[in-house]
């Protein structure tokens, strides 16, 4: 028997002619691992949200949803809360709490359940998540990964028999998300716990899904598993960019019978193609030209007491360059933008901009017109009700980017989609037309398409002479668009050069393309290079 | 080893609400001086350095008092002094002393309160009356700080955009709306992923259980008894009027009987009942380790 099966499932929201979802069916057996996936707004979160009762939006809906052929919506109250934990993308607004405790607690408590009973289960989930000696911390004190693990904790203390997850891993950097997910797969392993993960970066998720969904214009494209979708799926599909290394090499080699999905798999299947035939030159040394932003030995902390963040900081930044910085959590990235942003300071060494030393006096004016900042969250720069007025408050043209605003001017800027918000704020930083534009993590929650379109735009005010800072875990984004890379690793600068000299040395912190092509082809770090070697055509 | 501080909650919360409310309703110098005496004592041995601006303050509340009173008060019929046309008298001085004891005294035992009660104490006590109002503090707890940080990120980013600047008052303040109203927005937008968050785990289907519980062990038992036996005892001889002191026009003190002194036995015994717990534990824990 199912565990659960979705049946000519269509939708549209109250009020509107467009059916967001049109004849969707499949079927979930119990233990199975599936992967949803899709480009933005072809109505993924729509169909996850009607399969929980409690956030099924309201709207025409026709069709059937059956949870081991019993309807959800017919359950009495609290029992779908139990049977059906649900994850959403967002770390930070999911949790209600202030402690961890009260956190893991909330949903056994609306439940009504007895204290001892929601005490023994809060102790041995934490054991078995190894968050036990998080204890009493607040809630805030936690980091972006370990607060999505504790959601996850948290709804798994209910002990459902379906998880439905959105995007879980958007917000969360690499190491993180690897965690989350082989927390998940050691869920599904250790529980036969069934899981439905809607995702858009499959590089690590796919491996471990046994069936996946390929959404397509608000009905199901392709479903099965993962190796037969992969074969079905058509050779222009846009979601092949979403896939994992492995298996876009194995389609830019026209190779539609294996389906490798992991490095393992991909490695071995070059080892099948045997010695490449047109072998990448040795990069070239980056050229050195006149640095725009310099650091000397520059040193920043954040309070007198606190250790040093930026510790002996050598770098520079030449004109009209695009620069990528990467690194672990905490390694000073997002300060060094901060520093050249003219908002902190550096205690000791120097910082120059244009050629000109800053000093602490000088410091906001001048920064403020050469050097703007994208932040990480791009929420924070809207204030206005709609698309038009922002752009107005921005002084900004709505051609600056190239990109058609019309459909969007009366529509709230929350109610864009993650890579439209990044656009629209990129408008607004760009207004006071800056020579240096600097980008903390500009990928984070983009689908592919997204990226590919944030990174056109990139490479076009790069053209126009614009020099670009950019702090990213995104190693495959560095990989194809940065001139040079440089590795933070407490505070300095711990390697340097362009990306195929950086990534076909580096042996962990390097693409998936760089792992799978290591040994075999000397500085190649991109699918790209990779099938360039073996005389392919790199798309896509 | 166990401690005043972790008894159980009600408990605690008892005992140090008693020695306010009889402080309040003491009038006696004697018995004033003794609650705080104990109280004070025992914040100086336990809590010395996390209520070191609590003396000060104290002190230097029952200074003031006990020397305004009588440059503010005329009543009393036995001058002391005259400054400046305006008689002091020793009644006045008087009152004032008991007075200024009696708000050094409620002052420790709020320190104190605060330093014992910890958050989740008060939320215990109060999930059992209101456990809606208890969510909604657990809930205002994680906001507080949640919005100032994200005031911070925003001003952040606006600085360096050069939307707003901070050189001088007026920048600073029109920057400062222009913050608020964004952080406006984006809480009422992430409040409803935080409501969808709730409702997603069954929050409103019925009434919420509490999870946390405090054990009522033997010591709490004692504690309590000996919390309600004092206190009632002092609460019983202040609200009859056995302790009630005259001050004007002409000092008279309480009746010294046995009803007087077992009111000051019942107030020594209520402020140093922590100090005796204490004493008690550590006596145990003395004797444990000598005999391992």
């Amino acid at each position: 028997m199912a565990l659960l099966a979705v049946e000519h499932l269509t939708f549209a929201y109250p009020q509107q002619e467009h059916t967001v979802l049109r004849d969707c069916s499949f079927v979930l057996e119990p233990g199975s691992f599936a992967v949803l996936c899709g480009a933005t707004g072809c109505g993924k979160s729509t169909l996850l949200r009607l399969l929980k009762p409690e956030l099924s939006p309201k709207g025409d809906c026709s069709g059937n949803i059956l949870f081991q052929e019993e309807s959800p919506f017919a359950w009495e109250s609290g029992v779908s809360a139990r049977r059906i934990g649900f994850v959403m993308q967002q770390p930070e607004q999911q949790i209600v709490t202030d402690t961890v405790d009260a956190e893991l607690a909330f949903g056994m408590e609306n439940l009504g359940l007895p204290p001892a009973q929601i005490r023994a289960t809060i102790a041995e989930t934490a054991s078995y998540f190894g968050i036990a000696a998080w204890g009493n911390r607040e809630t805030a004190t936690l980091s972006g990964g370990q607060k999505q693990l504790l959601n996850l904790a948290a709804v798994m203390c209910m002990q459902p028999d379906l998880l439905i997850l959105d995007e879980p891993t958007a917000q969360l950097d690499p190491i993180a998300a690897a965690d989350f997910l082989a927390t998940l797969e050691r869920l599904n392993r250790d529980f036969g716990i069934t899981i439905l993960l809607a995702e858009h970066q499959l590089e690590q998720v796919l491996p471990l899904a046994d069936q996946m969904l390929v959404m397509e214009q608000g009905t199901i494209a392709y479903q099965g598993k993962p190796q037969v979708v992969l074969s079905q799926l058509p050779n222009d599909a846009p979601m092949w960019q979403a896939m994992p290394t492995a298996a876009r090499l194995a389609h830019c080699f026209g190779n539609s019978k294996c389906c490798p999905l992991t490095v393992r798999e991909g490695r071995a299947m070059l080892a099948a193609y045997g010695t490449p035939t047109h072998l990448p030159q040795k990069p070239s040394a980056p050229k050195a030209a006149e640095p725009i932003l310099a650091w000397k030995a520059a040193y920043l902390r954040y309070e007198s007491q606190d250790a040093d963040v930026l510790c002996h900081l050598d770098l520079q930044v030449y004109a009209e360059e695009w620069y990528c910085l990467i690194g672990g959590n905490g390694a000073g990235k997002s300060s060094v933008l901060l520093t050249a942003a003219g908002l902190y300071p550096c205690y000791a060494g120097t910082l120059t901009v244009c050629g000109e030393r800053i000093t602490t006096r000088k410091r906001k004016r001048m920064q403020a017109q050469t050097v703007t900042l994208l932040p990480q969250d791009v929420q924070t720069l809207f204030l206005c009700n709609t698309v038009a007025e922002e752009l107005a408050d921005a002084d900004a043209g709505a051609d600056l980017l190239g990109f058609d605003w019309t459909p969007y001017l009366t529509m709230h800027p929350y109610d864009l989609s993650g890579g439209e918000q990044q656009l629209l704020a990129l408008t607004k930083v760009l207004a006071v037309q800056p020579t240096i534009l600097l980008l903390d993590e500009p990928t984070k929650g983009l689908d592919a398409p997204a990226k590919a379109r944030l990174a056109a735009v990139l490479h076009r005010l790069q053209q126009d002479g614009m020099t670009l800072l950019t702090v990213t875990h995104d190693m495959e984004f560095a990989a194809n668009h940065a001139d040079r890379c440089g590795l933070l690793y407490r505070g300095a600068l711990a390697a340097e050069g362009t990306p195929a000299q950086m990534f076909s040395t580096q042996g962990f912190y390097t693409t998936a393309a760089a792992r799978i092509a290591a040994g075999r082809i000397p500085h190649a770090v991109t699918v790209s290079a990779i099938a360039a070697a073996y005389g392919k055509d790199g798309m896509p | 080893m166990r401690a005043y501080g972790n008894l159980h909650p009600a408990v605690t919360a008892l005992h140090l609400l008693l020695i306010a409310a009889s402080a309040m309703f003491c009038s006696d110098m004697l018995l004033l001086g003794t609650l705080l005496g104990g109280i004070f004592t025992y914040v100086l041995l336990e809590y010395r350095d996390a209520c070191r601006h609590v003396h000060m303050f104290a002190w230097g509340m029952l200074l003031l008092i006990a020397l305004l009173n009588p440059l503010w008060n005329q009543h009393g019929a036995t001058p002391l002094v005259v400054i400046n046309r305006h008689v002091v008298t020793l009644e006045a001085l008087q009152y004032g002393i008991m007075a200024g004891l009696r708000t050094a005294a409620v002052l420790y035992a709020c320190a104190l309160f605060s330093q014992v009660m910890t958050k989740e104490h008060i939320l215990y006590l109060m999930r059992h009356s209101t456990p809606k109002l208890a969510l909604v503090c657990s809930m205002a707890l994680r906001y507080l700080p949640l919005m100032r940080r994200r005031y911070a990120e925003i001003r952040q980013a606006q600085l360096a955009i050069g939307k707003i600047s901070d050189e001088t008052l007026i920048d600073r303040i029109t920057g400062g709306l222009r913050v608020f109203s964004i952080l406006l927005t984006w809480s009422l937008e992430h409040g409803i992923v935080t409501a969808n968050s709730m409702e997603a785990r069954g929050y409103g289907i019925g009434k919420r259980s509490v999870a946390q519980t405090y054990p009522f062990t033997c010591d709490d038992g004692m504690m309590l008894g000996g919390t309600l036996l004092c206190g009632g005892w002092l609460m019983g001889c202040l609200l009859t009027g056995v302790c009630d002191v005259t001050y004007y026009p002409l000092y008279a003190a309480a009746e010294r009987n046995v009803w007087y002194y077992g009111a000051w036995a019942a107030a020594g015994l209520l402020s140093f009942l922590p100090i005796l717990f204490d004493g008690k534990e550590r006596y145990r824990w003395h004797c444990l380790r000598s005999n391992i």
